[in-house]
């Protein structure tokens, strides 16, 4: 890969040995992925910010390396509790003390404490046709297929190594040929907007980390595109979409393959995912809530049971007063948050990630319906 | 015997072969604080990382795996050296962040096992001997 001599310096250690590694994380990234040189990014996104997922090599690493600071934007993904209000959430003491140690280490090298797989819902929107460095597979695959910017799906060491340098190797999805859909998935019938979720996680299935092609959706709005996207990356590891007349970019490979998609395996994804009736907790906000979402839920809610809703500060901050069995929590979300420690058995959730995570991460059932019926 | 192949940690280091055919997770197959192999679907399950050489094809699993690798760096467990047929990033980003000399693109299988095992990796130039 070619590297100028202000790159050749910082990787022979110029600006200290902590910048002289991010530099060789981005440089052995570009030579693996035969990237041609280093290109400037105008924001990263930061995974790997729970205690639950990183534990203690995480913690111990992210602390050996606050001394370096960051040159962009950039941005954690969500912790493991509320920072303000884990108590109340039911987190343990030697859990809150080491999350806090390991956003204490982020914080100190510039990353803004707004902890978010949403970002774009709170302030950070990258412009069209821009590089950046996320590492949230929502994230990443909402921004590189509803706002048209450019990133791969990035590691938590890799997307804080391009923090640190403003730069990310050129590869992948930063490069615009590559930027084609080699698969179309044909729709032909209408979607509710559970069945968003239910057609990215049944997408993902079968595009494991290929860019997915869509036709046959009229209309869509960023919401059910963000619920959409949130089920192909998890459902398998898709970094894009496209949807014919809905996504800025639309390409088809020369030699693409088509694959007309069955309205039962919707169906199927929907009953794997429903695996207990009695729900300890309805929960909203995988991937964070937009403030116009949860208006939308205050708005319509009937139901007594406990709602707990999960979103950036950011939103928080702007909400009315809300029903007294909604509890509004950010920083975080039930993914990452250690819920088989919380005494919760069944979780309610309008989103295949959710269940997916739940389920295969945190061993616990779920029930997966629509947001309507949930709060009915 | 001297096979080449392409320095994706520069170092120059001595030590023992253990290779494992089957692709290793860090994340949930390694013990951070033993460097023990604890996957029950490896043949090499039970057996120690600690100072080796590690030889495997590729590394698998969750990206928490390069943290794991750094966690048994400062537990005194890391591997001395790793070789891969294909360096993927989660081996490589943990093997840099850990100081872990490692070379990839190499043919596995004419290595020999438990056999001293001399790995040097620089840009220029970058091979195993034994």
């Amino acid at each position: 890969m070619y590297l100028t001599k202000e790159e050749e310096a910082i990787l022979n250690g110029e600006q200290g040995n902590i910048k002289a590694k991010a530099m060789r994380i981005l440089v052995t990234l570009g030579d693996i992925f035969n990237a041609e040189d280093l290109i400037p990014i105008e924001s990263a996104q930061i995974a790997g910010v729970s205690y639950k997922t990183i534990g203690d090599a995480g913690l111990e690493f992210l602390e050996d390396w606050a001394d370096a600071q960051v040159v962009v934007e950039s941005r954690m993904n969500p912790a493991g509790m509320d920072l303000q209000h884990w108590k109340e959430m039911g987190i343990s003491k030697v859990f809150a003390e080491k999350q806090l140690r390991i956003i204490k280490a982020l914080t100190s090298m510039g990353v803004k404490e707004s902890c978010s797989c949403t970002p774009y819902h709170a302030g950070l929107i990258p412009r069209i046709g821009t590089h950046i460095a996320w590492s949230e597979s929502s994230a990443v695959i909402y921004a590189n297929s509803i706002l048209g910017a450019m990133t791969n799906r990035e590691g938590g060491p890799s997307a804080l190594s391009a923090a640190l340098l403003g730069k990310t190797p050129n590869y992948g999805l930063h490069v615009k040929d590559n930027r084609q859909s080699e698969l179309l998935f044909t729709i032909d019938f209408n979607l509710s907007d559970l069945d968003f979720s239910l057609l990215g996680y049944y997408i993902g299935t079968i595009a494991k980390n290929k860019i997915s092609a869509i036709k046959g959706i009229s209309q869509a709005t960023k919401i059910q595109l963000k619920a959409f996207g949130a089920g192909a990356a998890a459902g398998g590891g898709v970094p894009m979409f496209m949807m014919e007349g809905i996504t800025p970019e639309y390409i088809l490979r020369e030699d693409y393959e088509e694959i007309s998609v069955d309205y039962n395996e919707l169906r199927k994804i929907q009953n794997q995912f429903t695996t207990c009736h009695q729900p300890d907790i309805i929960s909203f906000g995988c991937p964070h809530c937009s403030y116009e979402e949860i208006l939308a839920i205050i708005n319509d809610i009937h139901t007594d049971q406990q709602i707990w809703i999960c979103t950036s500060r950011e939103v928080k901050e702007k909400l009315p007063e809300i029903p007294q069995n909604i509890k509004i929590y950010c920083d975080t979300c039930m993914v990452v948050a250690p819920v088989e420690e919380m005494n919760i058995k069944c979780i309610a959730t309008d989103s295949t990630k959710c269940a997916h995570y739940s389920q295969n991460l945190s061993n616990i059932n779920t029930l997966l319906k629509s947001r309507e019926e949930l709060i009915s | 015997m001297k096979i080449r192949g392409r320095s994706i940690v520069p170092g120059c280091v001595i030590a023992k072969s253990i290779i494992s055919t089957k692709p290793i997770s860090f994340l949930g197959d390694v013990n951070p604080n033993t460097g023990i192999i604890t996957d029950k679907f490896n043949p090499l399950r039970g057996q120690s990382i600690v100072n080796r050489c590690l030889i495997f094809p590729y590394g698998k699993g969750s990206t928490v795996g390069s943290y794991i690798l750094y966690q048994l760096r400062k537990n005194n467990k890391a591997p001395a050296s790793i070789v891969n047929i294909k360096a993927e990033a989660i081996v490589a980003v943990g093997a840099i962040i850990s100081d872990i000399p490692m070379i990839d693109e190499v043919a596995i299988e004419n290595i020999p096992k438990d056999k001293k095992i001399t790995l040097n990796s620089t840009k220029k130039d970058a091979y195993i001997e034994f």
